[in-house]
């Protein structure tokens, strides 16, 4: 038996396996030229979400999403692989937004889709005739929107200048981890009776209609389920080899056993998730070591090669169709011991043998975890994956406690999901993310007596002065924190729209009835029925911002090295004619980062400015709003849209994506760059705070410098850091990739949270990672 | 008490066991043709100068008064013949293209850096290395560090030329738990050619540290075309035959940042790597390996 938990241990696929996945990498091959516009095959000329909208007119909204996904998976068709253990599935020939559920919202996706090629203007007045019914609140949003600023008349496009620069509110889908502890253990009939139940005894109008929704949504889950047991029987009939043969029989009995019953075997709980995991949308699976281990320990005790096999299956088709994010080891909540199992070291084993970007993982890390599991992490870095991700169960679990009343035991059994964001999986919905707040933005309206200085008349924050009119650097600070309050008030009341809207369109409808508490209450996931509904904010430009103050403070106020009015005037040029003055802004005053007390206090203040601020707020979904930073591209977006910062920072350059410093700030090392961040006030960061870790690759040869590496990234997480991304390569690997992207498909690097082929992204984001690494 | 650092490297895995610290000290007896941190050979501060940074300003310019500083044909020089390391330009470039190499610290200021990082040194077992320079050579200073850092707890390692009175030797001895000692050339005259002083007294030193039971691994710098020969690879097995407490031979293979260093100080550049005929690390292993049973690492 092979000791998955030894880094020396390698997964290995058996013959068959092996050609099983390969065949898939042609299949994602194939598929991948037409992610831009979400499908994976050419259209089959049926329409039937569209259809079901257009010839039910009459019915209700949510009835009619329900009818129009459950229609659209059942028209296309069954599909097994060949020789494939787990019953499989094409990609969707349909736009992605409608098919999984989240409906026809997102209109551009949808419209530009090839499938209504011919039919687009028959779809947009459709979507036209339907949207005061999923965009209630559009009155109030604007309205929202005018009471921010002072200008409205003369600017009719300042809400422009706020979105993409200033925040982004409650637009967003939002990801949350369903409960596969009750898909697994109930079944969905079990679901599907209790739905009913509810349903006959429900008298509220609005109720009846989601329990209505659900049951429509059970049904045609279940139904579809067995229905794909045709795929497996046709197999099995064209197959002569009698093994094959069984396994097809064996496949297809599956589909009908857990259409509608609980999984008995590990092969049933494997196939049972991946076929809900599709219908959301490959949406994150949460614990999946802990919900499937009850099985796979049984299974392994009877045949150990077939349980690995269904395990590299299902992960397999994590891997094809793109899933999202896997939480592995922890802690046990029943009894607070590692949770970290056989199940947890095969499914890392395997994601290190595809050395592939998804599904997504991260291992979950605390002082009772074997050490081994931390060590396999950095032996797959120094492979150069960026997979999995650390996060530190001894700050997570005591902030959620204290700082957000979440039960110990929930507590205890929170997930990553999204980007990199943290919840409790099956019974919570923070929103994720509610939106994402630029606090350099803020700070650039304070310099500038609330001006955009993109549009030098549009007041868009409070008219408090500019630089020159705050004598101290005390009145500056008071500006701003004035500012943040003011803008706070704004933007929660814009995400709270964001979130009406989210629920008018019943967007998480196949997680609705395998979330906690969503039948209880009889409310949809978005509006408040899972039991815990906090909010997140992703939060961009923190470091800019303490920076930039940093530098005022020390270089105008204490050192008067720069006068106030210079400073203004060399802002406002973007320092063209004042590069001595940007100099010593990056070059005289400290930067977070460098575990500078000066500089990382002032990172400090800023952060628990604004996350104690937000938590005044609570969502509509019932709970207050906390803080995050792990924006994915948004640093590079934000900073697009951000004018000059007194860090030094040119207007447009990037301001950053993750909790840690900017590109190139941090020049003390690694341990130091870990100490600053892991001083910031994370415990109001519940919505998750990646802090992003390059580690040259040089650093991670040999055995005795991979123990230092572990040592430093436990030690980072048992001194108060919460999430940590790695990435392995040198600045050669990078800047090579760039001028010959053929020679460096394998190179993975992590972007604020996605793992991604280097040579994928676009050349300005090529460069900010570059510069990241040479500092 | 106060001495002159150059550095605090942070995160340092390659000098000593586990995460360390590595404190710079300035000044070194030695002067080898390849020396790899010349910042390290003068024990007094001293102007560094990088071009590529420079804005042209002019700052600089305004404040020095030998006018070691000059602009011709819109290029900034420095003619560090005339530098009287008055430290003002350094004071006055904002853009950090003239920089002060060389700051005067305290004992206090340097373990306070250095217990930074406590926590990741005992999950580790890391701790602090000084380095240089030769360390030594601020003797006093060097045993004041290494005291403190003692009565923190702190694991201490020295990296050290060797060169040194016995008497500072045997002082610091007791507050060291690692000596990376290094072992450059074979033969009297070798050494003097590649490092412009006798070997007799850093041999001495090792005898001494034998004696005093202390914990030595062997540095190897080897330097194509210098010491990149069979002699030397006995040579360096013999030298930790001899001793019973040298346990480990590390490798160290060239690498030429001491060569861009060197002009931004404004010092002669005195080796010029024959890259092409550097020998693999591995070969330099097993060549030394024939000789000894000791283990023979790369870093």
């Amino acid at each position: 038996m092979k000791d998955y938990r030894s880094t020396e241990e390698k997964y290995e696929y058996s013959p068959i396996m092996e050609e099983v996945y390969s065949e898939m990498l042609k299949r994602k091959r194939d598929n991948r030229t037409r992610e831009g516009i979400e499908t994976g095959k050419e259209p089959d000329g049926k329409t039937p979400f569209f259809d079901i909208f257009i010839n039910h007119r009459e019915k209700p909204y949510p009835i009619k999403l329900a009818m129009g996904i459950v229609e659209s998976w059942m028209v296309t068709e069954p599909t097994m692989h060949d020789k494939e253990v787990l019953v499989g599935f094409p990609r969707p020939m349909r736009p992605i937004h409608e098919h999984f559920s989240i409906g026809l919202c997102r209109e551009r996706h949808v419209l530009n889709h090839p499938s209504y090629a011919d039919r687009k203007e028959e779809l947009n007045a459709l979507m036209t005739a339907m949207r005061p019914e999923f965009h209630p609140d559009e009155g109030k949003a604007a309205a929202a929107l005018e009471e921010s600023m002072f200008c409205t008349e003369e600017f009719p496009n300042a809400n422009q200048l706020l979105w993409g620069a200033l925040w982004h509110t409650g637009g967003y889908q939002g990801h949350t981890v369903p409960n596969y502890d009750i898909l697994l253990t109930r079944g969905v009939g079990d679901v599907l009776r209790e739905t009913r139940q509810r349903l006959a005894k429900e008298t509220e109008e609005k109720k009846i209609l989601m329990y209505k929704a659900c049951e429509i949504i059970l049904q045609g889950f279940g139904d579809w389920i067995k229905l794909q047991a045709t795929a497996a029987d046709k197999k099995a009939e064209d197959e002569s080899d009698p093994v094959l043969k069984k396994r097809y029989l064996n496949a297809a009995q599956n589909c009908r056993d857990i259409a509608f019953d609980a999984p008995k075997t590990y092969y049933q709980a494997a196939q049972l998730t991946f076929f809900y995991n599709l219908w959301d949308a490959n949406d994150c699976t949460g614990r999946t070591d802990q919900y499937l281990y009850p099985f796979f320990e049984k299974a392994v005790k009877e045949d150990r090669a077939f349980a690995e096999e269904v395990t590299a299956s299902l992960m397999m088709k994590f891997y094809e169709h793109g899933v999202h994010n896997i939480t592995v080891g922890g802690i046990i909540p029943e009894t607070g011991e590692d949770a970290a199992n056989d199940l947890t070291f095969l499914m890392l084993q395997i994601l290190r043998r595809n050395h592939a970007t998804h599904p997504r993982m991260s291992i979950r890390v605390n002082e009772k975890s074997d050490p081994r599991m931390l060590a396999l992490a950095v032996q797959m870095w120094s492979e150069g994956m960026s997979d999995p991700t650390v996060a530190s169960d001894s700050t997570i679990i005591p902030a959620f406690i204290n700082n957000y009343g979440v039960e110990p035991k929930d507590a205890m059994n929170y997930s990553l999901l999204g980007c990199q964001e943290l919840e409790i999986p099956g019974k919570s919905n923070f929103g994720c993310e509610d939106g994402v707040f630029n606090l350099a933005k803020v700070l650039e309206y304070t310099l500038n007596n609330g001006m955009d200085r993109y549009d030098n008349k549009a007041v868009l924050g409070l008219p408090l002065g500019k630089i020159t009119d705050y004598e101290t650097f005390d009145d500056l600070w008071n500006a701003f924190e004035k500012q943040i309050v003011f803008l706070t008030k704004r933007f929660c009341e814009l995400c709270d729209v964001g979130q009406q809207i989210r629920a008018a369109n019943y967007a998480k409808l196949v997680k609705t009835p395998f979330t906690e508490a969503c039948l209880e209450r009889g409310l949809n996931l978005d509006d408040g029925g899972a039991y815990y509904g906090y909010g997140c904010v992703e939060t961009a430009g923190s470091s800019v911002t303490a920076d930039s103050l940093t530098a005022i403070k020390k270089l105008v106020y204490d050192e008067k090295l720069i006068s106030r009015h210079t400073l203004e005037a060399a802002l406002a040029a973007n320092f063209e004619g004042y590069e001595k003055e940007r100099q010593l802004l990056l070059n005289r005053a400290p930067k977070f980062g460098n575990d500078n007390e000066e500089a990382d206090e002032m990172a400090q203040r800023v952060l628990k400015l604004f996350w104690t601020e937000i938590k005044k707020y609570k969502s509509i979904r019932g709970m207050e709003y906390s803080g995050a930073c792990s924006l994915l591209s948004g640093g590079l977006h934000y900073g697009e849209h951000t004018w000059a910062s007194a860090d030094g920072r040119f207007a447009g350059e990037p301001l950053g994506n993750s909790i840690g410093p900017r590109p190139g700030a941090d020049t003390n090392g690694l341990t130091a760059m870990l100490n600053s961040v892991s001083k910031l006030p994370l415990d109001l960061g519940v919505g998750g705070t990646t802090c992003n870790i390059v580690i040259p690759t040089s650093t991670t040869s040999t055995p005795e410098m991979r123990k230092n590496i572990e040592d430093m990234i436990y030690t980072f997480l048992n001194n108060g850091g919460q999430l940590g991304q790695i990435t392995t390569a040198n600045l050669d690997d990078l800047v090579d990739a760039k001028a010959h992207p053929e020679l460096h498909s394998d190179l993975i690097i992590r972007i604020g949270g996605f793992s991604i082929k280097f040579i994928e992204l676009a050349e300005d984001e090529q460069d900010e990672i570059i510069s990241r690494y040479s500092a | 008490m106060k001495g002159c650092i150059f550095n605090i490297q942070r995160f340092s895995i390659h000098d000593g066991p586990g995460i360390r610290t590595n404190v710079f000290l300035k000044g070194c007896p030695l002067n080898c043709l390849w020396c790899h941190n010349p910042e390290g050979l003068d024990p007094k501060p001293q102007i560094k100068y990088s071009p590529e940074k420079c804005i042209g300003c002019a700052e600089c310019l305004k404040v020095c008064e030998p006018k070691g500083h000059k602009v011709e044909n819109g290029i900034h020089t420095l003619d560090f013949s005339r530098c009287i390391a008055c430290m003002k330009c350094a004071e006055n470039c904002p853009a950090g293209a003239v920089e002060r190499d060389g700051e005067e610290k305290s004992v206090e200021e340097i373990i306070d850096t250095v217990l930074r990082d406590k926590s990741f040194y005992e999950k580790s077992g890391g701790g602090m290395t000084l380095s240089g320079g030769e360390p030594l050579y601020q003797g006093e200073f060097a045993l004041g560090i290494l005291k403190a850092a003692k009565q923190q707890g702190i694991h201490t390692a020295v990296e050290t030329c060797g060169m040194t009175s016995s008497d500072i030797m045997k002082s610091v001895a007791p507050y060291v738990d690692l000596f990376l000692y290094d072992y450059k050339a074979t033969g009297e005259e070798e050494h003097k050619r590649l490092t412009g002083a006798s070997q007799r007294q850093i041999l001495l030193n090792l005898n001494l540290l034998e004696k005093l039971n202390a914990n030595v691994i062997l540095r190897c710098p080897i330097i194509p075309g210098i010491n990149d020969n069979e002699e030397h690879y006995r040579g360096i097995a013999e030298v930790a035959n001899k001793h019973k407490n040298i346990n480990e031979i590390n490798i160290m293979p060239y690498h030429s940042l001491g060569n861009s260093k060197r002009k931004k100080l404004g010092l002669a550049v005195t080796y010029e790597a024959e890259t092409m005929k550097q020998a693999t690390a591995k070969i330099i292993k097993e060549a030394i390996e024939k000789y000894t049973e000791k283990e023979v690492k790369v870093v």
